[in-house]
């Protein structure tokens, strides 16, 4: 417990392996320190994000000189010893025209076969345990992504976390991008694409979008083909959902069968997850 | 040399791996079945763990990770682990872990030297099968003694020594766990650094001397390793201070000074560098178990004879008897030569000497053994062959040394008449 200082949080990204826990994080970064940092500033009041520890450089900074470079981060090996990455915010507006916050969250990025079986979840992510934020991140593009595998990771973490439910849980969907054309994706996204990052004054209505978002995603779930009835179900209410696209297009692979980005990382509404955290944090 | 079986293990990113339902990720590819459900299983893939610094692997530098360390069924491993390029989500950062699996004493047959197993088998070859089954358990034939102590050329003598001491005469007498040692160099360094180092231990030190070539972010593993090396300070565990650190780069170390006979004569070779020495030392020795002399006993510094005397006592009585020839080598300018001497003449003549051998090997034997023994054992053991032909020339030594000195005074007195 802090009783002085910023308020800190502990944030997990989980998700099944490939699904862009990785490529979401060094979105979330790249939006923060390109788009946010412009739109949040309003006169001397200024929006800032940076790396409290050398993990988080690496994370982090690393992976977006990555991004800069038109490449894509490395596989996260599987460890026994994950590292804390702390971000540091500063100058979090609020959307009522309260005074600027401060606010430090602690990441974890591991890689997702930890969450393969609640053995290995409870021996390689003790962190999960003192986690205030799980952001459930799934690409329904993948092969092995359906209501079932997505209901199994999700049930395993509540297993291995007591308490889990009073937590703040967040089920994102990536790959928005190559989605968002596809017939049942566009009610949901096309009136938001390719989206813009909000100014503090505009940080009201982009939280009514995302509560309105939020709940068209939840309906998505319930959709008669995703059969995700049963999860939807046994979340707890307050979970948040969200859809986003960490890159804004999707990478291709070069002559040598590496993944390359073709332009500037875009990401859409990468945003939506951190924004959610800084409203459970009651600062936004 | 006798076939050794070895199993297997490998650990990569796979589409799908050896546990069907498990999807695709990092997980175990292949394996011998007897491993299945193992807690030996769980600690490999543990240890399968591999990851690069990012300024490495943008300048397209993958270090190859080497392990030894012992599993909890008491078996020991052996791998090599690899940067495997893309997985099949086309990231890069896959990574291939290839291990072999031994009895500890089938591995201490081979003479426990993890290098010599991963020089004798091609682990993590590019082109290896990741298709998901069983895999055969390995028949390996390893030379006890193809270990190369030359190999650690180059690095500081006093870095060096101070290493195999902290191995050979761990701190905390056994009363607390010693802590791990952190090499700090570059990769190849480090891994010919303890390719000489481990050619230059016993087989009962090197068994003990678990080790791990690439450390990096693998600080939850360290129970498992007893030597690790970054390659720089930046891959150096968050925890540093647990560790003893050798800096190879700056020559910084611990020093250590050797507190046993054995530990002094290691810490002198290696700060002397001289590698033919301690492999001579090896291969005599290891004739020695063998229950054979080596031709290179007699051709022993005396230091090194003393220490393997000093060690070895049962068996280096056991080549010597009988013959005489290597008697009077080996206890040529032994600096323990009394007790060695002491303990030979414990034995009869015809066990000792034994038979046919020329006369003048015979006498060259005596001479040393008469040299270098007790005095009172030398007559005691005169005695007990007052039969034998050479007797005569010795007799003389049955004289005690008071009736000598009197005599000789008396013939320094002037005579009378």
């Amino acid at each position: 417990m802090f009783w002085f200082g910023p308020k800190r949080r502990t944030v997990a990204t989980i998700g099944l392996p490939g699904h862009g826990k990785t490529v979401f994080l060094a979105g979330m970064f790249w939006d923060c320190f390109f788009a946010l940092a412009e739109t949040f500033k309003q006169g001397e009041e200024r929006f800032a994000v940076k790396a409290v520890n050398p993990k988080a450089d690496d994370v982090f900074y690393g992976n977006a000189k990555t991004l800069d470079e038109r490449m894509l981060p490395p596989a996260n090996p599987r460890s026994s010893d994950p590292q804390p990455a702390i971000l540091e915010f500063m100058g979090v507006p609020c959307a009522r025209k309260g005074r600027r916050r401060k606010i430090w969250l602690t990441f974890y990025d591991v890689a997702g076969e930890v969450f393969a079986s609640d053995e290995a979840a409870l021996a390689d992510a003790p962190y999960l345990q003192d986690t205030d934020d799980f952001i459930f991140l799934f690409d329904p593009t993948q092969p092995d992504f359906s209501a079932l595998s997505a209901a199994r990771v999700i049930d395993r973490v509540r297993r291995v976390v007591p308490g889990c439910d009073k937590k703040h849980m967040i089920i994102a969907l990536s790959k928005m991008d190559e989605l968002r054309n596809t017939d049942e994706w566009v009610d949901t996204i096309s009136d938001y694409w390719p989206g813009h990052p909000p100014r503090s004054w505009e940080l009201e209505t982009y939280l009514m979008e995302m509560e309105s978002l939020s709940n068209r995603f939840r309906e998505w779930w319930m959709f008669p083909e995703r059969r995700a009835h049963n999860l939807i179900a046994s979340l707890p209410p307050n979970t948040h959902f969200c859809g986003l696209s960490s890159l804004g297009h999707r990478p291709v692979r070069d002559a040598s069968g590496q993944l390359r980005l073709l332009g500037e990382p875009a990401p859409f509404r990468v945003r939506d997850p951190l924004f959610w955290i800084f409203r459970a944090a009651k600062i936004l | 040399m006798p076939a050794i079986p070895a199993l297997q293990h490998l650990f990569s990113s796979v589409e799908r791996g050896y546990v069907a339902n498990r999807g695709r990720g990092f997980q175990t590819a292949a394996v011998s079945r007897e491993l299945v459900g193992t807690e030996d299983l769980k600690v490999l893939e543990k240890a399968a763990f591999y990851s690069i610094p990012r300024e490495r692997r943008t300048a397209g530098e993958l270090p190859v990770k080497e392990v030894f360390f012992h599993l909890p069924s008491g078996r020991v491993a052996i791998g090599r682990t690899v940067d495997w390029g893309q997985d099949s989500m086309g990231r890069d950062g896959n990574y291939l872990a290839h291990h072999l699996i031994l009895e500890r004493e089938a591995f201490l047959e081979t003479g426990a030297n993890p290098f010599t197993l991963l020089d004798a088998v091609d682990l993590a070859a590019p082109g290896t099968d990741l298709a998901p089954r069983d895999l055969p358990a390995l028949e390996l034939q390893i030379d006890p003694l193809a270990g190369e102590p030359g190999a650690a050329a180059g690095i500081p003598g006093g870095l060096l020594a101070s290493l195999a001491l902290h191995l050979v005469e761990p701190e905390g007498n056994g009363k607390t766990p010693p802590r791990p040692l952190l090499l700090l160099a570059d990769t190849a360094c480090a891994a010919r650094l303890l390719r000489g180092l481990l050619a230059s231990l016993e087989p009962a030190q090197r068994i003990e001397a678990s080790l791990c070539t690439h450390f990096y972010e693998s600080g939850s593993l360290r129970p498992l390793f007893r030597v690790m090396a970054v390659g720089s300070r930046a891959e150096m565990p968050s925890q540093a201070g647990d560790y003893l650190l050798f800096d190879v780069a700056r020559n910084e170390f611990p020093e250590r000074a050797p507190e046993t006979r054995y530990g002094k004569w290691l810490d002198a070779q290696l700060r002397q560098g001289t590698w033919a020495e301690i492999r001579a030392y090896h291969e005599v020795r290891y004739a020695l178990h063998q229950g054979e002399p080596s031709t290179k006993t007699a051709t022993l510094a005396p230091d090194t004879r003393d220490t393997l005397w000093q060690r070895e006592e049962e068996k280096v009585l056991g080549i010597l008897k009988s013959n005489p020839a290597l008697i009077a080598a080996y206890l040529k300018g032994l600096p323990s030569g009394r007790d060695l001497s002491n303990q030979l003449l414990r034995s009869p003549f015809p066990e000792l000497i034994g038979t046919g051998a020329p006369a003048e090997t015979m006498a060259a034997a005596l001479t040393e053994l008469r040299g270098a023994a007790s005095p009172a054992r030398w007559r005691r053991w005169l005695r007990q062959h007052s039969d034998q032909p050479f007797f005569e020339q010795y007799r003389g030594d049955l004289v005690p040394w008071w009736v000598k000195t009197a005599k000789g005074v008396l013939d320094l007195l002037p005579k009378r008449g």
